[in-house]
């Protein structure tokens, strides 16, 4: 349902849902939010998603498609 | 007459002798025995024919303009081809904005209304540049390339004549006065034979202007979202289009630089924009 990909200048994360046709931007401030013990920093969450599919299950445990609920 | 841009082919029936004599100069010599994409019919209908005279644009049996004066007819015929391209081509993906070409790399201009964008790139393609399209971005879904489109660029108000003062050989049509937007001329900088040797190419920046009398020119860099988001609010068939949209903008994105520039000497961003493409 999601597709996520990664803009090179690491300022933020796009992603399309493609039930709802929309397009979100998690900007770095945003992902802060995510930062737990595994994934330290904001870049390092960036870099999941440089292979989204291969990553897809833990970029949806560490709640990156939760912050876009309701949005 | 039938018109070619390269990318979609119009028939255009019904055309005024002024009007098809200021076509033809634009864009020379026209096919007459074709396949075409879209049909644009010019008709004038009941008493509008004779009292205060209208006349009434049709694109496919839809009219999406009121009728218009036969001596505010040429912007008419423009727009009503640039509406044929924004309303039905979702192959290419499409955002308003002028592009223009330098060594194999284009640049693109999203539009934002009083801008200077079609201005600055008849400049540009009076200057080296070779001009892709005045009204629209096209860019190949595939492979992000922007694609070039033999179509002229439209002059408003003051830039009209600061293209006509730069030399005695360009090629513009006649200005129509008092339209909506002002007085309009149109200005085709290349010949077809130019035209042809034009290819789609990747775009190397995006250049957000902003035209401010006598002021010194000022360049930001802008964040890849901050552009990217920009693009989205001037695409018109993103969402018609969706995931092979998404996926093409985002690589677009990745691979151009996003600028902000504010400006009044068009030779200075010559100069600025010369370098990008020379990188």
């Amino acid at each position: 349902m999601w597709s996520v990909k990664r803009l090179t200048d690491n300022s933020a994360i796009c992603v399309y849902n493609c039930k709802s046709d929309k397009t979100f931007f998690i900007d770095r401030q945003s992902l802060l939010n995510l930062v737990n013990d595994s994934f330290e920093t904001v870049d390092d969450i960036i870099e999941l998603c440089e292979h989204p599919h291969e990553n897809y299950r833990v970029l949806e445990e560490i709640g990156l498609f939760g912050l876009l609920v309701n949005k | 007459m039938i018109i070619d841009s390269g990318l979609h082919t119009f028939r255009i029936a019904g055309l005024p002798k002024h009007i098809e004599a200021s076509l033809n100069a634009l864009y020379g010599d026209c096919d007459h025995k074709r396949f075409v994409d879209y049909q644009i019919s010019l008709v004038r209908k009941g008493l509008r024919k004779y009292i205060k005279p209208q006349v009434a644009i049709t694109i496919e049996g839809q009219q999406p303009f009121n009728p218009v004066p036969p001596s505010k007819l040429l912007p008419s015929v423009e727009w009503a081809m640039n509406w044929c391209v924004a309303a039905y081509e979702h192959n290419n993906l499409l955002f308003h904005a002028s592009v223009v070409e330098k060594n194999n790399k284009s640049i693109i201009f999203p539009a934002q209304s009083g801008s200077g964008k079609s201005t600055l790139s008849t400049y540009l393609a009076l200057n080296g540049w070779h001009l892709y399209y005045d009204e629209m971005a096209v860019i190949n879904i595939e492979n992000s390339k922007t694609i070039p489109v033999f179509r002229p660029s439209s002059l408003k108000n003051d830039s009209i004549e600061i293209i006509s003062n730069l030399s005695n050989k360009i090629n513009i049509s006649p200005i129509t006065e008092n339209t909506h937007k002002g007085r309009i001329a149109h200005v085709m900088p290349h010949s077809r034979q130019q035209f042809d040797t034009f290819t789609p190419c990747k775009p190397c920046a995006v250049v957000s202007l902003n035209f401010k009398r006598d002021s010194k020119t000022q360049i930001f860099e802008l964040d890849k979202a901050i552009g990217m988001s920009s693009m989205m609010l001037n695409a018109f068939n993103y969402s018609v289009i969706g995931k092979p949209a998404f996926d093409a903008l985002v690589d677009l994105s990745n691979s151009v630089r996003f600028f902000e520039i504010t400006y009044s000497d068009m030779d200075e961003i010559d100069e600025f924009l010369s370098e990008l493409v020379d990188y």
